[in-house]
């Protein structure tokens, strides 16, 4: 009826949206970001970008444009490649401007042919221009223009070579004419699938073969539109073509795809070079070596702690809190507070033992912003570099003991700098158990960037060997609760396959944009709830609520973890924000209130403590309530017991003390 | 003095594995083998996915350009196996490489 080669022509072309859909890792978000002037997240790891980010285009007027995460085929294999196919699938879109790696033409192609298929008005970027160059690599871009029946643009995104000329050619597109042929008992399925499908934003032969490949989801797109009935005949339709065939039928229309990509590629690539060995080749090889690895994994891992631990949490801070807002700002604050505020109530409500500036402010700005912009800055740098994806070849062994799989650790990493984003990230994960289990292991052992950074700095105030009990005690917290999870949890766990992009040196000016961003959400985000925090801890304290909880924690704190009772205080800090909580034992330990065993053995607790009210609410979203309240009801006396036991551990063989 | 002599040889041998030049690849003995056979250092042919994988994956894996009939290199075998397809790196976890049946090693 409507199997027409194109997209349905209820779709205008200068109405809906235009979509950037590429691989992983090819810069899609790149582009949107020189089309829109919009900051959105870039990294040099697949799975940066994990939902769908819209803005309006500088030189295009009246023209959204979506930003999407990176699939690899179709039919998706992820959660965020779903999200993608979705959008495809769902919104009527005016042009679709695929973005892919230069240096991995075939690749690219092969998402080429299934976009082109679905009629679309549509353009090829050709990103990563100077490194398929510096590899020896051109690409007749007029042959290949002529075989799919689309523009196609070489560009390096990243310096703003070819934007201009996505943007000219984004004013001229016209819906795609090209045809690829299958097998003819492919065909004549194809044609009857195309009879009974509804209308949908593209073009109902591409439909069609995504719903021949079992695309799960062309399969819910076409239960919620038709009735049972049909839905039931193409059903056995398609099960009756499979059986001409012994393979599985989306692997016979991907064969014709992939030999038409070959052929193509035959003839509009040409590589001369002999391989390319640069610096970054052979020091990207090292990264994955079993001895070498671990060797640079070290190394960065020390680099890391000397500047947030011991530059940002002491130096810094040191400057921050004891010189400028101790002896400068903080003074003047009292007095100006105590001249013009009547009442002693709205004194200590400001600047009192619990109040708004002293605690609030000097704890958001003064103690944990100089160690977040250390760290932010730090991560920016390693995430520009490439190097989080080898870190999932290096530490795959580590990760199948508990049942996953190397990939879980870029949620695991990206979750040192925040734990709610990171919970979103788990998206990029194969299955339902591997996101539920990292998810777990999230909420429980992995501290954010700004608890990190107090627990770096009073670590760093301690000794290295604090910090190595410190990280080895929550290493194994991680590995024996995420053994055990992994055993409870039914399911498989499924095997590593993952790109390792090129490490590039990163881009100054990226890195910087990146950690303004995050400063800025931090600012927002964190200092309101550290006021509110503080406000709470203020009237608790006055009614006198805190001391009879101080009480009442106290044989849990000092009992069995063995601090002092005016812990309990962070501790109740903690169930706003684990670094909130972790700042008040900062404090009491500037105040040489605690012993290098109970610093150890506080940072512990608090690192294992439930994740801030964000995060929860975010695992809420993402897996449901029931798992939220589960993992909290398990990671809150987890915590507790890890923290007592360490305890009398260390007692017991006398470190610390 | 032996012992000590065997293990200054197998450095050479390791040395020249890594310029890939004298190295030569075994032959695998099996009648099938598989990626996961493919000494670091050698390049081989994808023949065909074993039955074993399901169809998402060799999906995946085609996608990634680890296509049936093409040449492979292989980089490193431990702790994973790193192979280079075109210009592209890509990490696969042994019992993956074991369900992608290879021939022509060289």
């Amino acid at each position: 009826m409507h199997c027409h080669d194109t997209a349905s022509s209820s779709i205008s072309l200068n109405n809906g949206n235009i979509a950037l859909i590429g691989q992983p890792n090819v810069g899609k978000s790149v582009i949107f970001q020189r089309l829109t002037g919009l900051h959105v997240a870039v990294a040099n790891y697949p799975g940066t970008t994990v939902e769908i980010a819209r803005g309006t285009a500088r030189n295009l007027p009246e023209a959204t444009l979506v930003d999407t995460p990176g699939v690899i085929t179709l039919p998706p294999f992820t959660e965020d490649e779903k999200v993608t196919e979705r959008l495809l699938l769902e919104e009527p879109l005016r042009a679709v401007i695929q973005v892919g790696d230069a240096k991995n033409l075939r690749r690219t192609l092969l998402l080429t042919v299934q976009l082109v298929e679905m009629g679309l008005p549509m353009v090829l970027v050709l990103n990563m221009m100077d490194e398929a160059r510096a590899r020896g690599i051109t690409i007749n871009h007029a042959t290949l223009s002529a075989h799919l029946a689309i523009p196609t643009i070489p560009a390096t995104a990243i310096h703003g070579e070819g934007v201009e000329e996505l943007i000219g050619a984004l004013k001229t597109l016209a819906p795609g004419q090209f045809r690829l042929n299958y097998a003819p008992e492919i065909e004549a399925a194809v044609a009857e699938v195309c009879a009974r499908i509804p209308q949908a934003p593209v073009a109902g032969r591409a439909l069609a073969l995504l719903w021949l490949s079992a695309d799960p989801v062309a399969e819910s797109w076409l239960k919620d539109r038709l009735e049972d009935r049909s839905y039931v005949a193409l059903l056995a339709q398609r099960e009756t073509l499979q059986l001409s065939f012994i393979e599985p039928i989306a692997n016979i229309i991907q064969k014709t795809r992939i030999d038409y990509v070959d052929q193509i590629n035959q003839g509009v690539m040409n590589d001369a070079g002999e391989g390319w060995r640069g610096l970054s080749t052979i020091l990207g090889r090292l990264t994955t070596h079993a001895i070498w690895g671990v060797l640079i994994l070290g190394l960065v891992l020390y680099v890391l702690y000397w500047f947030v631990g011991i530059f940002g949490a002491g130096t810094l801070v040191d400057i921050m809190e004891a010189k400028l807002f101790g002896e400068i700002i903080n003074p003047r604050v009292v007095e100006i507070a105590q001249r013009v505020l009547p009442f002693p109530f709205l004194r200590d409500l400001f600047v009192g033992e619990y109040g708004l500036w002293t605690m609030g402010m000097t704890y958001a700005l003064a103690l944990i912003f100089p160690i977040v912009s250390t760290f932010f800055l730090a991560f920016g740098i390693l995430e520009d570099s490439g190097y989080l994806p080898r870190l999932a070849a290096l530490s795959n062994r580590l990760f199948t003991a508990i049942g996953l799989n190397g990939k879980a650790v870029l949620p695991m990493v990206l979750g040192l700098g925040c734990v709610t984003m990171a919970t979103l990230t788990t998206r990029v994960l194969e299955s339902k158990r591997e996101r539920l289990l990292v998810t777990l292991l999230l909420a429980l052992a992995i501290p954010c960037s700004a608890q990190l950074g107090v627990i770096m700095g009073m670590l760093a105030g301690v000794s290295l060997n604090a910090t190595i009990i410190w990280g080895g005690v929550v290493l194994l917290v991680l590995l024996t609760v995420g053994w055990l999870a992994s055993r409870l949890v039914p399911g498989e766990r499924s095997h590593l396959l993952v790109e390792l992009p090129p490490l590039r040196l990163p881009l100054i000016s990226n890195v910087l944009l990146k950690t303004l961003v995050r400063l800025e959400w931090y600012i927002k985000e964190v200092v309101p709830l550290f006021l509110f925090g503080t406000l709470v801890m203020f009237l608790l304290d006055k009614i006198g609520i805190l001391s009879i909880l101080i009480e009442a924690g106290e044989p849990l704190v000092s009992g069995w973890l063995g601090l002092p009772a005016v812990a309990s205080a962070a501790f109740l800090m903690g169930f706003l924000r684990r670094d909130f909580g972790a700042t008040g034992l900062f404090l009491m330990q500037s105040q040489g209130l605690l012993t290098p065993l109970q610093v150890v053995v506080a940072m512990v607790t608090i690192t294992l403590f439930i994740p801030c009210i964000a995060s929860v609410m975010m695992i809420a979203k993402e897996r449901g309530w029931r798992s939220a309240i589960g993992i909290m009801v398990l990671v809150f006396p987890l915590a507790f017991l890890a923290g007592g036991l360490l305890n009398r551990i260390l007692i017991y063989i006398g470190w610390g003390l | 003095m032996k012992p000590f002599r065997r293990r200054f040889r197998s450095r050479g041998r390791f040395q020249q594995a890594r310029e890939g030049h004298h190295f030569s690849c075994p032959p695998c003995s099996r009648s099938t083998c598989t990626l996961a056979d493919v000494p670091a250092g050698c390049q081989a042919r994808i023949t065909s996915f074993a039955s074993q994988l399901n169809s998402g994956r060799g999906a995946q894996l085609n996608a990634y350009g680890l296509a049936p009939g093409r040449w492979i290199r292989v980089i490193q075998s431990s702790p994973v196996i790193v192979v280079q397809v075109d210009l592209t790196e890509i990490a696969l976890e042994q019992d993956l490489a074991r369900g992608v049946n290879v021939q022509d090693i060289k």
